[in-house]
């Protein structure tokens, strides 16, 4: 893994998704260039001598920039100073960080998340596929709460038109009457939809009951313990 | 004598190896996954610090080795 570093850049967008998620995309300025595995995070100077953790939501092969999904609810400070930035506005963060990353060795890929969990398996998935081809049965499970919640789901979809190996299950938990797909808790949705084996590897992120429960459903399902993979904040 | 003084909060480390990657000679990853410290003065003092800074959980305390008082983290 690349030794971490001091980075510099600058927000050249910043988009309210909506009430709940917000969307930035930061340009690097100095040093220009960075290098990290699908997957990994950034500490980002938040003001106050406070640092947050986020994690890096688009593929390593966009080295000039990175973006972001963050949830904002939480109205920390964190939250605050993300929702302060304006396009031009300047931050710092230390890059890239963490080891919720790829394993080699894996036949199937199952990837599970809620809310922004969608983060870094987003980089992920557009490394596999976009950048390496990768021919392996990729699954994605996403669970939002409201209808209202749901954003880059027509990207995922596009990518599953073109991805044969990819297919996408978009859960909801409060959804509207008539919802046609299905709802409840992601895990309960993929527990009855999908057959797992010691083949698969798994790659959980979002709430932390979703990856509790998730880790234990996985290995119940037959998935071997050390092939269960999560980011735990 | 250590800049620092050192504190990890085991029960708040997630494993993420933050501070491992900034300051290896200071942090390792027990056979739990869980931070221990190395050394309190394995790294530069501002790598130590930075370490501490960049974990997501602030499972990392640092303290100024002469006043003792806390450096990181601050709220």
């Amino acid at each position: 893994m690349n030794q971490p570093e001091q980075y510099k850049g600058r927000v050249a967008e910043h988009i309210l998704i909506n009430e709940r998620f917000q969307y930035l995309h930061i340009e690097l300025k100095e040093p220009h260039e960075l290098e990290f595995q699908a997957g990994q995070y950034i500490s980002m100077d938040v003001g106050g001598q406070v640092r947050r953790a986020y994690s890096i939501a688009s593929a390593p092969s966009m080295k000039h920039a990175v973006e972001l999904c963050v949830d904002i609810t939480p109205d920390g400070k964190g939250s605050k100073y993300l929702k302060s930035l304006r396009p031009g506005s300047e931050v710092s963060f230390l890059a890239p960080l963490g080891v919720f990353v790829m394993k080699p060795g894996e036949q199937k890929l199952l990837f599970v998340a809620t809310g922004t969990g969608i983060a870094p398996l987003r980089s992920m998935i557009l490394d596999l596929l976009k950048d390496k081809q990768d021919a392996r049965p990729i699954w994605l499970y996403w669970g939002l709460r409201f209808v209202e919640d749901m954003f880059w789901e027509e990207e995922f979809r596009q990518m599953h038109e073109f991805f044969k190996n990819f297919n996408f299950h978009l859960t909801l938990s409060k959804p509207p009457n008539h919802w046609p797909l299905c709802n409840g808790y992601v895990t309960d949705c993929l527990k009855n939809e999908l057959k797992l084996d010691a083949d698969w590897g798994v790659y959980l992120c979002g709430s932390k009951e979703m990856v509790v429960d998730g880790n234990k459903l996985m290995i119940e399902m037959g998935v071997l313990k050390e092939q269960v993979h999560f980011e735990k904040f | 004598m250590a800049k620092y003084k050192i504190k990890i909060i085991r029960d708040k480390c997630i494993g993420a190896a933050s501070c491992v990657g900034i300051a290896p000679k200071t942090f390792k990853l027990d056979e739990e996954n869980i931070a221990v410290l190395i050394s309190e003065d394995g790294d530069t003092p501002e790598n130590i610090l930075l370490g501490a800074q960049s974990c997501p959980t602030n499972a990392v305390e640092v303290y100024d080795a002469q006043t003792n008082e806390k450096v990181w983290p601050k709220e």
